[in-house]
């Protein structure tokens, strides 16, 4: 029996159909007989026996292979196709020949494809043809020509619309069925020059002309490559084919090579396919918590989604979903981030060199880009687990012009609660629901709009008389226009809203309601504009206006006593214009040169108090006040943000890169503790509270190996933060009409050394990361001191971290997830001895943050098991089975001292101090 | 505020429980359960009186044990033309100095050297004259009994107050007892010890202080120094506080203000952090070992205030919160009420032989006459002296 080694390999780079090819020639030979529970290899030999056929396989690949068919007359493709239908194994019959082959994934082509000979010349010389729309370009308002074949040669450009530079500018969009390609290489090979798509697919090259061999390659479509003869500038759609094992969620993944290549440098990306496999500990998927495991992102707490980066404040991190402003990205104080991981596609988390589009926040920004909707069928997916279930429903707008996805998520009951063994808590409730709706549509093919809404709702009830709520409202449109394939830009507006009251009603004579608001309004124009083959231009302008209600407490009830309290509405609003250039030097060098300008001015009708100069403000220097009218300008701040860094290729899979980041923030978290709490407010910066000004020097070295599915990185930085508030001690920081005076300006400087090796596919993925880093804080100013104005541990200073999120893919149905978790404890303040002065018992702390808490350490554990991968069924589903802390160890949440009979005990929270199994049923459909 | 005091440690507590797993575990880190030893500096230097110093060492904070004093140390005040005023050792770590009457115009310091010959000094501090309390009066407000008073300094030098309150009360047990135990004899006699009507002696350990500096003139005028309700047991009679006024330095307020803030609330999950607070003494040759406690230096203004019941004009069937709420009384009986069998007690008495108990009265039978027993309490409810001193203060 012949046999044949499959030549995979060689068919990788061919095009594929799932389609059975066939020649349609002379009357084939048909098969009857009872075939049935028959081996592959009896089968073959029965029907070699009965037909001229002859059969080409690789016996191991087919030894788990059962054949149960009673054809009647049938031709061989028929039956063939009844015993392949679920298997991932190909057939293709050459009748010619009476070959059959079979093949693992991929059909043997047994054909030339139609075009190659014949009708379509293959060589550049012939004169094109402009009847099959497949050679010259197109007139304008004439759709782009489509690129659908290896095979075929695309001519793009006349003669005459060569540009004097002799470069031609090929733009286009990839597609992978009508959906955009994200984030996928497009490039020619020599010359080396390439370009990624943007979010709507879209690609530009400048070329000199000539023909070309153009490689489309990126996750989530099968890399192919189209000939392109080059003779002037013009639009070149690719259409590609879908890498064969994806599900719909696998798409998009940065450029493989990016981390040598690109420009960024402390940028993360994360897919939310990975985002789902990482174990958590209420058994959902949650983005906020796989990205404190990325290096140099610390969390502030186990069960918090508060974090730091790279040694900033919880407050310096910029949370974007799709392009509004999230001011509290938790749910149930942070037990929960508040995205439903159905509604998102992929977040991106910049360290460093951060874009000149983005400002406002010191240390880091989080962008979170909601998933489009599906363009070609109705379709749906959700998950039920033991706290919340959520559900999204997407499908095509306008006959796959737009597509919409609509999601929600809701908790759904207070058993938790009602477990604790304490009469407080059973009457307790806490509720949440988060909403969201993200609507794509083409007006054309140079005009795009995306619109979002989102909401999530937090309800807390404790004890039945007191009820904390808090909210957040955002809303964003975008409309994205293409002037030409050089010039493309867009125009977004954003609205954001972020609230909380607290109603207690447990002392019926201090009732009392409290309320807080803040809100922004945004609107932003970025361009981008290819002026060279070696500099492309970025810039826009932006402007945003705040509104906040600091605070209004009021009596509740007929028989509260209390006072109302109004504090006074703050008003500014914040501008930028910016502008980066990016120069390729040469083939190995790029710069970018970046500048934002800022500025902010707080705004009346607003009464400031005046204080004595020189003096630490408090009532006592207060000297008078002033009144501002509405409009009027009663503090403004501004200056540039440099955005600078560069990039040296050293060799193909190795690169060095440096850059320098200057941000400044307006707006500043209120928070008098380590931990983030629903009652933190956001106060903006007036005539006394300056706005923080962060420095960051970045040094990193990456390389990639396998082929780039292995990534290997090393970043150190350093960084210095002017005036960022700390508090003085016992400062109150709600209902404060004063809150200056309970304010220090503090320097902080931080520092450490990130290094990271990801592996992003294959059956084990994951990353290993180990971070050094160090963040200090000094407090000397003439009137206010810290620890003796020394250098001193911010709350954020956990010097070593080592976090593994791996995967580990047994099977398509199958996989199993891990991850470890070791830190540094936090610094902590304590009480080291206690003594009598004048009659009272009196404590000795510790020099401020001098000691820390017991290290942490934590393993969790996930396997998913998938449903079968039939293509009808009612519902994919899945299982995913987690526990969370494997080890049990009880990791300190927080560490207190309480006063208990003249004796103080110190007592250490662990709040998942045991191993926490959950259980998630997911599906889609 | 309100929101912060209130809903935030409820709210850590609430956090804890959420996750059934959540646990409280005892977290005693080596550098906390280490034995520390700190010399602790409690005093003044008084410009015009005695100067008394207690010395005495810091404690674990899970010690239970009252912190060991510093005894056999010497003591002297100096000033910065030399001058020394020796103390003298008391016993029980206070050190006493004789009854000085300092210049102004010089500036003090506290020297110590301990038993084992460490020395310590306080710093140089200037000589702070306090004026003297112009007025000292109380209001009743909203059921607050509210202490205003009233202070200037002409030369415009003291800007910065703090003031100590020694507060003594009259107050009755919950029963007037005219018997006693006679523990010599085994048997009830007349009652000879007054035991219903005390006095109630305390010191309020709350540091209040207020500052002029941002007044043009240095001078409070009914300024509230210290609210009390008046359910208080210590207007149910007669009530007096002797209010001692001392002006101090900027640095000495900023200490009592950081002092006051460390100690009223110790740092737990939403506390704000506290400061390490150490003082103005170190120690000679060794400048980091921490030495705690501020010596300032000041004269003493006093004055004292009483207020009596009626003075407070309360409705009548006013109800004040005391001690002896819960008391109650009941009688040893010599006889079984039915039997007529005679009890154990008679003819002497088995409950008021045990110290906790005391005496009433004899309880006589309403119809015929006879003695039944002895009606009596606890003696926390009968003894005044378990709560106070029978003594009458000289000042009373």
């Amino acid at each position: 029996m012949p046999r044949l080694y499959p030549f995979t390999w060689l068919l990788a780079g061919l095009l594929a159909s799932s389609a059975p090819a066939w020649a349609q020639q002379a009357p084939a030979p048909t098969l009857s007989g009872d075939f049935r529970n028959l081996r592959f290899e009896e089968f073959a030999r029965r029907v070699e026996a009965q037909t001229p056929y002859r059969f080409y396989f690789q016996p191991a690949m087919l030894d788990s292979v059962t054949v149960h068919v009673q054809p009647s007359g049938l031709p061989l493709v028929a039956v063939l196709r009844q015993v392949f239908e679920h298997s991932p194994l190909r057939y293709a019959v050459d009748e010619a020949t009476n070959r059959v082959f079979i093949t693992y994934e991929y059909p043997l082509q047994t054909q030339l494809p139609s075009g190659l000979f014949g009708d379509e010349p293959a060589g550049g010389s012939a004169p094109p043809d402009p009847a099959n729309g497949a050679t010259a370009g197109p007139a304008p308002g004439q759709p782009a020509q489509v690129g659908t074949s290896e095979f075929r040669l695309y001519e793009v450009g006349r003669q005459q619309g060569l540009p004097a530079t002799g470069r031609a500018t090929l733009a286009g969009v990839v597609r992978v069925g009508k959906e955009p390609a994200v984030g996928v290489a497009v490039f020619v090979e020599s010359p080396n020059i390439g370009t990624a798509t943007d979010k709507q697919g879209a690609y530009s090259l400048s070329l000199p002309a000539g023909r070309y061999n153009l490689t489309i390659r990126g996750l989530g479509v099968r890399t192919t490559r189209r000939q392109i003869s080059v003779r002037g500038s013009g639009r070149l759609d690719l259409e590609v084919l879908p890498a064969a094992t994806s599900l719909r969620e696998v798409v998009v993944k940065g450029d493989k090579q990016s981390n040598v290549r690109g420009m960024q440098m402390g940028v993360q990306k994360l897919d939310i396919k990975l985002i789902k496999q990482v174990p958590t500990v209420f058994g959902e998927a949650d983005l906020l918590r796989v990205v404190t495991a990325l290096p140099g992102v610390k969390t502030i707490g186990e069960g918090s989604t508060g974090f730091s980066v790279r040694g900033g404040g919880t407050d310096q991190n910029l949370v974007l979903f799709n392009g509004a402003t999230i001011y509290n990205p938790a749910h149930l104080f942070g037990f929960f981030s508040a995205f439903n991981p159905d509604a998102v596609q992929s977040v991106e988390l910049y360290k460093s060199a951060i874009p000149v589009r983005y400002g406002g926040r010191l240390a880091s920004v989080l962008e979170i880009e909601g998933r489009e909707g599906s363009r070609q069928k109705f379709g749906g997916s959700g998950g039920i687990g033991l706290l919340t279930s959520r559900l999204a429903l997407e499908g095509p707008l306008g006959g796959g012009k737009g597509a919409f996805l609509v999601s929600g998520r809701t908790s759904y009951s207070d058993w938790l609660l009602h477990q604790v063994p304490s009469p407080a808590l059973q009457n307790s409730a806490a509720s949440f629901y988060d909403l969201s709706a993200y609507l794509t549509y083409d007006l054309g093919p140079n005009n795009s709009l995306a619109a979002t809404g989102y909401l999530s709702h937090d309800r807390f009830r404790l004890a039945s008389d007191t009820i904390y709520e808090y909210r957040n409202t955002a809303a964003s449109l975008r409309w994205k226009h293409t002037f030409s394939p050089k010039l493309a830009g867009s125009l977004t507006g954003t609205y954001s809203r972020y609230g909380f009251n607290l109603k207690t009603t447990r002392n019926e004579f201090a009732a009392s309601t409290f309320d807080y608001e803040i809100s922004q309004a945004s609107l932003q124009a970025n361009g981008s504009y290819l002026l060279h083959a070696k500099h492309t231009l970025d810039f826009g302008a932006s402007s945003l206006l705040y509104n906040t209600a600091p605070g209004n407490q009021q009596p509740l009830g007929d028989k509260s006593l209390l006072l109302p309290t109004l504090i006074q509405h703050e008003r500014a609003v914040e501008s930028a214009v910016y502008a980066a250039d990016r120069f390729d030097i040469s083939p190995r060098l790029a710069v970018v040169l970046g500048l934002r300008y800022s500025f902010f001015q707080a705004l009346g009708p607003r009464q400031v108090t005046e204080y004595l100069p020189g003096l630490s403000r408090s009532q006592s220097t207060a000297t008078g006040t002033t009144d501002y009218a509405g409009g009027q300008v009663l503090a403004s701040y501004g200056g540039p943000e440099w955005r600078l860094s560069a990039k040296y290729e050293l060799t193909a899979n190795s690169s060095v890169k440096a850059s320098y980041t200057r941000t400044r923030q307006y707006i500043h978290q209120l928070t008098n503790t380590t931990v983030v709490s629903p009652t933190d407010s956001w106060k903006l910066s007036d005539k006394y509270i300056r706005p923080q000004v962060g420095d960051q020097y970045a040094l990193g070295y990456y390389h990639n190996f396998k082929q780039n599915t292995v990534e290997f990185s090393v970043e150190g930085y350093y960084k210095r933060i002017h005036d960022f508030l700390d508090y003085k001690s016992g400062a109150v920081l709600l209902l404060n009409p004063n809150l200056e005076t309970d304010v220090v300006n503090a320097e902080g400087r931080a520092y450490g050394v990130e290094v990271l090796l990801r592996k992003n596919v294959g059956k084990i993925n994951g990353w290993l990361s180990y971070t050094y880093a160090r963040s200090l804080v000094q407090v000397n100013t003439p009137t206010d001191v810290v620890n003796g104005g020394s250098w001193y541990p911010s709350n954020y200073d956990k010097p070593h971290d080592v976090t593994l999120v791996g995967n580990y893919r047994f099977s398509r149905r199958f996989n199993a997830a891990l991850n470890f978790n070791y830190s540094t404890g936090r610094p902590i303040t304590l009480p080291l001895a206690k003594y009598y002065i004048d009659n009272a018992y009196r404590v000795y702390y510790s020099d401020r943050n001098a000691y820390r808490v017991p290290d942490y350490y934590r393993v969790d554990l996930a396997v998913n098991f998938e449903g079968n991968h039939k293509i009808k069924k009612l519902a994919h589903s899945s299982w995913t089975l987690a526990v969370y802390n494997l080890t049990g160890r009880r990791n300190p949440y927080s560490v207190y001292f309480q006063s208990q009979g003249g004796q103080i005990k110190g007592y250490q929270l662990s709040i998942f101090g045991q191993p926490i199994p959950t259980i998630t049923y997911n599906f889609k459909f | 505020m309100h929101a912060r005091s209130i809903l935030f440690p409820r709210l850590a507590a609430a956090l804890a429980l959420l996750a059934l797993a959540g646990c409280v575990e005892p977290y005693m880190p080596a550098v906390v359960d280490a034995p520390a030893s700190y010399l602790v500096v409690d005093g003044f230097i008084n410009g015009n009186g005695r100067t008394r110093v207690k010395l005495s060492r810091t404690t674990n904070v899970n010690a239970t044990a009252t912190p060991p004093t510093e005894k056999g140390a010497k003591l002297f005040i100096l000033d910065n033309t030399g001058v020394r005023y020796a103390l003298t050792e008391l016993g029980n770590g206070s050190y006493q100095s004789d009854s000085l009457a300092l210049s102004p115009t010089r500036q003090y310091q506290l020297h110590i050297t301990s038993a084992r010959n460490i020395s310590y000094e306080s710093a140089l501090v200037p000589l702070k004259i306090t004026p003297p309390i112009d007025q000292l009066k109380w209001r009743l407000n909203a059921n607050q009994v509210q202490l205003l008073l009233s202070t200037h300094d002409a030369t415009q030098a003291s800007r910065y107050y703090r003031w100590g309150f020694v507060e003594t009360w009259e107050f009755n047990s919950a029963y007037q007892s005219y018997l006693e135990y006679d523990r010599l004899r085994r048997a009830m006699k007349p009652r000879t010890t007054p035991i219903y009507t005390c006095w109630h002696t305390e010191r309020r350990n709350a540091i209040k202080q207020l500052s002029t500096a941002q007044l043009s003139q240095d001078a409070l005028f009914d300024a509230n120094v210290l609210d009390l309700s008046a359910n208080s047991e210590r207007f149910k009679i007669r009530y007096s506080v002797l209010v001692s006024q001392y002006a101090q330095t900027p640095e000495e307020f900023a200490y009592y203000e950081l002092l006051r803030k460390n100690t009223e609330a110790v740092g737990g999950v939403n506390d704000p952090l506290p400061s390490q607070l150490t003082g103005n003494v170190r120690r000679v040759d060794n400048a980091t070992e921490p030495v705690l406690g501020f010596i300032g230096a000041h004269t003493v203004q006093s004055t004292r205030l009483f207020i009596n019941n009626a003075d407070l004009r309360l409705p009548t069937g006013w109800q004040f919160s005391t001690y002896y709420q819960n008391c109650s009384q009941g009688v040893e009986l010599f006889f079984d009420p039915i039997t007529r069998a005679k009890t154990l007690s008679y003819p002497h008495t088995r409950t008021y032989s045990a110290p906790e108990n005391t005496p009433i009265d004899i309880e006589m039978d309403p119809v015929h006459g006879d003695t039944l027993g002895y009606s009596g309490s606890t003696t926390a409810c009968v003894d005044c002296r378990t709560n106070g001193s029978n003594a009458k203060p000289s000042f009373w």
